[in-house]
């Protein structure tokens, strides 16, 4: 698929069949996933890729935003130890960039190998951080489901160009501002 | 029936429950509809799973299935909503009266 095809065919699904993945498009996924590109090279993303259907289960069961169950979740986290810090200590705002950039990456690869994928935000952290049993040093950003889908849903309404989109400055169309 | 595993998949519904009512402290208010929608897919789901299903809730149940699979648009899920609610009404009087005999 070309690239821009992807990225304007692809769409958030949310129903899955039962059919198996091959572990080869996982591969093919995760490697389009570490290929993103992230400030100072840092790469400060792990990914946690959940198949085992019983983990599965429990992941929806604490995931409200799942609706139905995939092949495969992939838990996108951020490895504070690879995060610039500011003065304050947190992790640099740029990160959650990077994690985007991973997630997209993610979306896309899996829409171009023919499965479906939607990410997922509403999920109770502390329980996934237990399930998944996951250290201190990684926050969960993001849960991304996989798997076959058994719809496709019908592309959501954009915001028209003219609201979001502007030339020089804001508010300016065409090197002109509207009066 | 599979008491078993009728009682596992009550337990993981309820998990769905409580996640979303801690969820939508901080989700948008919308979200609410949604995931009462979802619930209301995965009770008709278990339902149907464990042969307790009739025409009406089956119908019921691959309507809703439609509608969560869709993309976001709070006008299509409204109506959709508005009419599953009527087919309901519909459907209870339409017991009530048989139950009235």
């Amino acid at each position: 698929m070309e690239t821009l095809e992807a990225i304007m065919t692809r769409r958030s699904v949310r129903a899955y069949k039962k059919d198996p993945v091959s572990k080869e498009l996982l591969d093919t996924i995760l490697r389009a996933a570490t290929a993103a590109p992230s400030s100072g090279n840092r790469q400060p993303w792990t990914f946690i890729v959940i198949c085992d259907r019983r983990r599965l289960q429990g992941l929806v069961s604490l995931s409200p935003g799942l609706s139905s169950e995939p092949f495969a979740i992939i838990a996108i986290c951020l490895d504070e130890t690879r995060a610039t810090k500011t003065e304050d200590g947190d992790a640099e705002s740029m990160v959650w960039m990077d994690l985007g950039a991973a997630m997209e990456n993610i979306l896309l690869a899996a829409h171009d190998q023919g499965l479906g994928a939607c990410a997922i935000g509403s999920f109770h952290e502390q329980g996934v951080r237990e399930l998944l049993r996951l250290p201190s040093k990684l926050k969960l950003a993001l849960l991304v489901s996989i798997g076959i889908p058994i719809r496709v849903p019908t592309g959501p309404k954009k915001r028209p160009p003219e609201e979001v989109i502007f030339f020089e400055e804001y508010g300016a169309q065409n090197g002109h501002r509207k009066t | 029936m599979d008491t078993e595993k009728l009682r596992e998949d009550i337990f993981f519904l309820i998990g769905f429950i409580l996640t979303s009512m801690q969820g939508l402290y901080h989700e948008p208010a919308e979200y609410g509809i949604y995931r009462l929608l979802d619930v209301g897919g995965r009770l008709l789901s278990i339902i149907e799973i464990h042969g307790l299903s009739d025409d009406f809730l089956r119908k019921l149940g691959q309507e809703i299935e439609e509608e969560k699979a869709e993309s976001m648009d709070s006008d299509r899920q409204k109506a959709t909503i508005s009419r599953l609610a009527l087919e309901y009404t519909a459907e209870l009087q339409r017991r009530l009266s048989i139950e009235n005999h």
